[in-house]
Parts: C-alpha cells; structure tokens; sequence
C-alpha cells in the first residue's frame, strides 16, 4: 500500500447527519443547540438539532473539560487516604469555533506545562476529541486581533471549513486521522476547486470584522502595565457589578476554590472545587481579614491584567481569545474592546495622522 | 505545531500534585496566644528520610474536614525527621487544627514554591529580619544557615514583636543569643511589663535596627519575612543603607489554595505567589503592582 | 458519643423555610440519625427548651414581644444560633414599612391598635441576640441548610462564598434577563439558590440579600433605563431589603 500523508478532506454538507451519527461510536457527542436565542453546548442524542449555525455559546466548551463543579478527592477524616472519585469519559466536542479551540490550548498549558500538571486535567483532556468548525464574526466577536481567528494546529483533531456546499475538512492529529478512515464513505478527495474556495473563504474572514470593533491591542501588554494607576480603570470599574460574568462565561479564565464539604455524620469529606471568579470580594481575602484586591477597581483592572499581563508572561500568550462572551454576556453592558481602546488611547484627538513626524528617518 | 499538543498530552503524570500524603501530629508546642508549633511525622516511615525541601518553602495541610492551609515550614531541612509548622488561629480551618492533638492524623502535600537563595548566599553575610509570625519561615533558614555555618560569612538576626508575649520560640532564640556565631537582636514594639524588659533588646520599630548592623551591603544576603505593612518600611531602610535589591529576599503571603499555580487565587502582578514565590527578590516587589 | 441537639424555631414568618426543611425528605431522615431536635414546633409534639441546643435555627423576624421573648430564650439555651430565611437575616418582607409608625400600620390593617400583645416593628435576628450565621433566602435554599447543618454539626464553620446571582444564572446558561430588558436583581444579589427565577424567564427578585460588594449605583441605573423609577423603583428593589435599602442606596451616593 502506498503511504500517503493526509492533511484534508470534503465531506458535503448533505453527509454531515450521518457523520455526526457516527462521531458517537468515539464516545459521547457534544454539540451545539439552540435554546430560544441563545446557544448552548450539550450533549446531543439526536444529531439534527445540533446547530453548525451559530456566533457564540453562553458558556465555553471548557465545562466538558474542566468541569464548573467537581470533586477532587473523597477522603474518610479517620483514615485520611484520598481516593479519587473522576471517571474520565469519552467524548467528541463537536462544532468549535477557533476562539475556543484557542482558549482550550490554552488551558492545556496552564493545567499540563510545567512541574506540576494535574492528572484529572489530562485524562479528561486525554479522553476528547476536538472538532472545529469555521465561522462568521458578529460585533462582539474580536479574535482578528488576538490572533486565534484561525485554529493553529496544537489543539484539535479535525477543523471543518464551510466553503459552501461542503465542508473542507483539516485533519490535526491522528485521533482526527482514525475518525476520517472510520467513515471514509462519507468523504471525497480535495479538488483543486475546492483548495481555491478554502483559500478564497479563510482569506476573506478578516474582512469581516468591522474597525470599531476592534480593540486596539498592540504592545497591550505594556501599555496595561504602564496605565496601571489611570483613572480609566475607575470609570470603567464604576459600573461593574462583580458578578464574575466575564470570568464565568471565558473560555481561558481557570481560577477555582476548593473546599472541604463534610457529610451529615462526617463519616466522608468531598474536596470539591468550583470555577469561581477574581470579580468577587472573597477570592483574594486571606484568613485574618486582609483582601489582597481591597476594591472594585482593583478586582476589575485584575481581570485585565492577568490577561494581558499575566498570561503572557505564565503561558507565553495573551489569556483573551477575542470570542468576546465577555462584553456580550455583561449585564453592565462594559466592553472588553472599549477599556482597551481608552487605555491604548485610540480615539484621542491626538491619535489622527502620525504620531510623530520622520519617526524613522532621524 | 502539531506535535506540541501531543507532547502535553502524552505527558505522564507519576505523582499526583493534588494528593497529600498521611502525617501524624508528633508534639505541639504553645508558643503565644494563638500560636502553636506542631511537628509531624509521615505515616509512611519512608518519607520521613527521604522527604526533602529548602527554607523558605510551604505545603499545603489537610485538616480533616475543614480543607487545605497554605503553611510555610519552621524546620530546617538539616533536621530530618519531622516538619514543623507554625500555625495562628486567624480563621475557620486553623481554629480545627488549634483543637487537634497528638497523634492525630491529617493529610500534608508539599513542598511547593521556591526558596530563600541558600546557595547563592553561600560565602557571604546573611542578614535575617523577621517580624511577628514572619518568623516562622526565618527559623527555617536560621537553622540551616547556622548547621552549614561554615558555608557563610557572618549572620545577623533581626526580630521584632508587638510584646515579649507574642514573641515566637522563646527559649530557642533565647538560647541563639549566647551563642557567637551569631548575632541577635530582639525588639519590641512597646516594652511595658518586667517580662518585656527581660527579653528586649531594644523598643521600636525593627527599622531602627538596621542601620546599626555592621556588615558590609555589597556582601550581604538579606531574607525578610513579616506582617504585609512591614516590607515597605523594611525594604526602604535597607535600600537606605545601601543593601542591594536584588539581594534582598522577601517572602509574600498570599491566598494559596493548590500549591501549583492552576487555582489563581494567588495571584500577584503577572506571577504566582505559590510557583514563582513566595520568596521575591526585592526588586520584584518594588515593580510587581500591588505586592506588597 | 452523645448525638448533637438540634432545635428549629419560628418567629413571625411564613414557615415557609420549615416547609423547605421539611419537604427536603431524605436530609431530614439523615439528620435524625445523627442528631436529636429537641425543638421544632411546626414538625413534633415534644418541644423544649430547657435543655442545651448545639445549634438553634430561628426562621422570621423579631416582630412581636414574644418574638422577643423567645428568641433571647433560644440564644441562652443554644451553643450556635444560625439565622435561615430572609426574614430572619434582615427582616424580610415585612420590614417594608419600617419607616411608618407600628399604630398606623395596625390601624391600616386590623382598624384597630389595640392588639393582644405587643407588637414592634420587623427586626432581623441580629438586632436583638447575637447571631453566628445568617443562610437568606425565601425560603432557605435546602440543599444549603443541609450543608449548613453539616459543617455545624462537624464542628467546622460554614464556608458559603458570597457570589453574584449571576454565578449560577451564567452556570445554568440562562439568558442574561437584565441585558433581555427584565428587571433583574441578580447583580447585586447574593447566589446559593442556584438562579431558579431567572432560569424560569424572571428577573431576580433579590431575596437573598446583598453578595459582597453590590453595585447599587449602577443597578439603578440599569434598572431605570429599563424604565422602572422613582417609587416603583424602590418598592422593587425593597421588597426583600426592607427598609434597610434605603440607607444603602444613601451609602451608595444614590440620588432618587
């Protein structure tokens, strides 16, 4: 047999049912569903109401991952041996867009890099199988300018692009390669037809985006650092209601409290852990009363700083991956894309032409 | 770009960080008012010898039932056997272990974070200020610095509390005093009753201490740990004396909750206290906003 | 080891937190296992006080003499003393019209001031005994009272973060009701109840009280640009605050 590495498929859009059907013998399938205006990822019995048409989902795909609520250890207080109670459980996430893909690399490397990786982490991660899925950016949407507009390759095993009557299929891992030759029937070989609409079509997403909403992110990260005591932080904290909806609805924030829940007849304590958020007062408050984050201001400019700031320099990269859920879910109505306009001083009057004449020809 | 995906995922993890091993409440010592110091012992007698970690360093100690505290340990690693922690009861899992008592079991992981420098401050002068509790991790490096005394130049130990009833480890560093291989100070901040006076060196702010000890800046290792309030105050009067930033150590506490920098609770400019702390060198401080 | 003794006691309320407690069948069953309830008007016969409590739950507010009475009685007699319900934690609904004279409410009501015993205005447990936890909400969530019940009888301090509403609404993926255009008051309110009002197409009616830094500021103006103002704006935003709100909102620099 002639060895041929495969990097792409077709598959018509009419084979997509059959092969969503058979992504189920690869574990549970996860998808995409409407539910009134809103979208949702779930798990799907039945593949029609998966929905490859949407902008954004309320919560990140990370909830299949890592979950919101879980539990780390059980433990009996006499014998004090921690037994672990996680099941990892196979399953396909279907139908992300690159943002996510993005944001769920990115928690790999928060979770896995480094001395400690934690085990629950990889073998939920281990267990899933990622499918991606192109898509068209509303105004909220900002991933042109976080540079994960398009899935680079470390965190996905297939990438369907919509290039029309048929999806143009990337293959990212072998996992992804194993599903494609298990329902070979359902693809078609690449034509030259088809190469030049995935260029045509990936090409054109970044015209897409309007300017304005675009945040202005270049060298974010020291001009956050530099603008670290401007008064912007207060206006735009002024009306933030702590109540962690950026944080819970991002698909990069991680932050988790674990706490000791004793049965009735503490005979059995659960550790458990829930994603909770910088936003709120007791995160960073230490046994004795002291808050570390002492105001609003203060737990508000945080998010933005471990962004920018901070991942950068844990995990080598910005934390935001442009899906704007952030300034989409926010009952405040506050805008990731316009505090960092303000703080990246676009809009002053200043900003016009150059900043500086023959800045380059001294 | 493919292949590092792969090389996260096919990592594998031996040891799980997560998981504490099982400890036994050896002996605890009444210190102060609300201050006690236990040692503990692994169930597992292996661990007990082979159990390593460098001053400076915490772990996290499951209280049955209660959860997990961030503490650092009070033992030198010269002195194998136990760990010893220090623990103020400040809040609701430190009140359950203030009731424990010997022979007890909880559950203990560790060590986590860095440590105090004790490899680069071999062959210089080591300047060791504590305040309050801040002692607690200092009484590490005190020990290990005076069994490997030969390694260093000399050695300073600054201590200041509120009053002689709050000082920590108090025949020990009684004792430290006669010793002539090192050099103690104490002070408190108010000296009021017979007892202070029996103890006190001096009345004040530990500040005022520091002008006064005779090494030389360019060759000194300076590890300070106390109440958040002090570094500033501490950090400006040694930079004042000529003491250089980066041989300044301090050690921050924050809100550890893992250990191993996937929770975020603490959280301090763009690093982790509990993987690139809680030992900062000076400078960090002073650049990190709101560090201390 | 003897078992741990428990008592459950309602002052003016709408036992509606006893009913929650009741109705949470299977809790109920194992806390009996574990622990006797020597007082619990609404749910057994035999009642008493006389004896010491290691935790004392009182549900309602200090509205009445005998409120009085028997309140200062429970905190003598129990070691712990844990507020459930709203009305109990701030006095809850009844403590509305704080700010009009007792006689003239009375009078509104009944036509008449002249009752049979003395009757106060609605106070929160904390205004006459000391409290050692408060769990809000109309009712008390049971899963919480449960867990409550655990830590306390474990002898570790509860550890209930104060959250936004928003927490589990967003958990639950419920749309955002404020951004819908409803009158929510989630943002600034305490989560614990799991969002089961916004989850069934309603805003959230704020039972449960202020999370740790709430925005009064800007719900207001959140709230106003959803056309709700003046009166209507305070009575909706009161209704489980009580009169307490209006001090708030004063604190808060809010000019109405």
């Amino acid at each position: 047999m002639e060895f041929q590495l495969e990097t792409a498929k077709i598959i018509p859009k009419e084979n997509l049912g059959e092969f969503l059907e058979g992504l189920k013998s690869f574990g549970r399938l996860v998808a995409p569903v409407k539910k009134k205006e809103k979208f949702y990822f779930s798990e799907i019995d039945d593949v029609s109401k998966v929905d490859t048409d949407y902008i954004r989902t309320i919560l990140p795909p990370k909830k299949f991952i890592l979950e919101y609520l879980r539990e780390r250890f059980e433990y009996s207080p006499e014998k004090m041996e921690f037994l672990e109670t996680f099941k990892p459980q196979s399953q396909v996430v279907f139908g992300l867009h690159s943002c996510d893909l993005h944001g769920i690399a990115i928690l790999d490397a928060v979770y896995l890099k480094g001395e400690n990786p934690d085990p629950r982490y990889l073998a939920a991660r281990k267990e899933t199988v990622l499918i991606g899925i192109s898509c068209a950016p509303d105004e909220d949407c900002f991933c042109i300018s976080t540079g994960t507009a398009f899935p680079d390759g470390t965190s996905w095993d297939l990438f369907f692009t919509d290039i029309g009557d048929s999806y143009f299929i990337s293959i990212g891992s072998a996992k992804g390669d194993e599903i494609v030759h298990s329902l070979e029937q359902l693809f078609k070989e690449i034509s030259k037809r088809d190469l030049v609409l995935y260029k045509k079509v990936t090409a054109e997403k970044k015209y897409m985006f309007k300017d304005g909403n675009i945040p202005d992110i270049e060298r974010i990260s020291q001009v956050i650092e530099l603008e670290f005591d401007s008064e912007i932080w207060d206006e735009e904290a002024k009306r933030c209601f702590s109540c962690g909806t950026c944080t819970n609805t991002c698909p990069t924030c991680f932050c988790y409290t674990s706490v000791d829940v004793p049965s009735l007849d503490g005979s059995v304590v659960k550790r458990v852990e829930f994603i909770t958020s910088c936003q709120y007062p007791y995160y960073s408050l230490v046994a004795g009363g002291h808050w570390f984050h002492e105001n609003l201001k203060e737990r508000f400019r945080n998010r933005y700083y471990h962004k920018y700031v901070g991942y950068p320099y844990q995990i080598e990269r910005f934390g935001c991956v442009g899906c704007g859920r952030c300034q989409h879910e926010c009952p405040a109505g506050i805008r990731i894309v316009d505090t960092l306009k303000k703080l990246r001083g676009a809009g002053d009057e200043e900003k016009s032409g150059k900043a500086t004449d023959n800045i380059h020809s001294a | 770009m493919k292949k590092s995906l792969e090389k996260l995922l096919t990592i594998s993890t031996v040891h799980d960080p997560f998981k504490p091993q099982k400890v036994r409440i050896a002996d605890i010592e009444y210190l102060a008012p609300d201050h006690k110091r236990f040692s503990f012992v692994f169930v597992d007698e292996e661990l007990n010898e082979t159990w390593s970690f460098k001053p400076g360093q915490f772990v996290m100690l499951t209280v049955p039932k209660a959860g997990e505290i961030p503490i650092s340990i009070c033992s030198s690693p010269t002195r194998k056997g136990t760990v010893e922690l220090t623990v103020r009861n400040v809040g609701r899992k430190t009140n359950v272990l203030h009731q424990m008592k010997c022979g007890d079991v909880l559950g203990l992981r560790g060590p986590y974070g860095n440590s105090f420098p004790v490899d680069l401050m071999e062959g210089h002068n080591v300047l060791i200020i504590a305040g309050g509790l801040g002692m607690a991790p200092l009484r590490s490096l005190v020990w290990y610095v005076l069994d490997k005394r030969e390694k260093y130049k000399k050695v300073y130990l600054l201590y200041g509390t509120r009053n002689y009833e709050s000082v920590l480890y108090k025949d020990e560093l009684g004792r430290l005093k006669s010793r002539n291989d090192i050099k103690c100070i104490y002070i408190l901040d108010k000296v009021g009753t017979e007892e202070d006076k029996n103890w006190t060196d001096r009345e004040g702010l530990i500040t005022s201490l520091i002008p006064e000890v005779d090494l030389d800046p360019a060759d000194t290792y300076v590890a300070v740990c106390g109440p958040p309030v002090a570094y500033k105050f501490i950090g400006a009067e040694l930079i004042k004396n000529g003491y250089q930033e980066s041989k300044v150590f301090v050690s921050l506490e924050r809100k550890m909750e893992c250990g191993v920098g996937k929770c975020g609770h603490c959280q301090v400019g763009y690093k982790f206290t509990c993987v690139d702390g809680p030992i900062f060198p000076l400078w960090d401080t002073k650049n990190l906003p709101k560090m201390i | 080891m003897a078992k741990p003794k428990i008592g459950i006691m309602y002052l003016t309320s709408c036992s509606g937190c006893q009913c929650e407690i009741l109705n949470y069948e299977s809790a109920l069953l194992k806390l009996l296992d574990i622990a006797e309830i020597k007082y619990f008007p609404i749910g057994s016969s035999a009642n008493t006080l006389d004896e010491e409590l290691d935790v004392l739950f009182v549900e309602g507010s200090v509205s009445t003499e005998l409120d009085e009475k028997m309140v200062k009685k429970g905190r003598e007699a129990a070691k712990l003393l844990v507020a459930i319900g709203t009305c109990a934690s701030f006095g809850g609904v009844q403590a509305n019209n704080n700010d009009v004279p007792v006689e003239e409410l009375l009078e509104t009501t009944y036509g008449t001031i002249d009752m049979p015993f003395k009757i106060t205005k609605a106070r929160p447990l904390e205004e006459v005994v000391k409290v050692d936890y408060k769990l809000s909400g109309c009712p008390v969530e049971g899963k919480q009272f449960v867990q409550a019940s655990a830590f306390l009888l474990n002898g570790i301090q509860p550890f209930f973060p104060k959250m936004a509403v928003c927490y589990e609404c967003k958990l639950s993926e419920t749309e955002c009701r404020t951004l819908q255009g409803l009158w929510c008051l989630g943002p600034i309110t305490n989560a614990g109840c799991g969002a089961p009002c916004t989850s069934k197409g309603l805003g959230c009616q704020g039972c449960r009280g202020d999370h740790d830094d709430p925005n009064y500021m800007e719900m207001v103006e959140v709230l106003t640009e959803r056309a709700l103002k003046d009166k209507d704006l305070i009575n909706f935003m009161k209704a489980f605050r009580g009169n307490y709100l209006k001090e708030k909102l004063k604190d808060a620099g809010v000019e109405l």
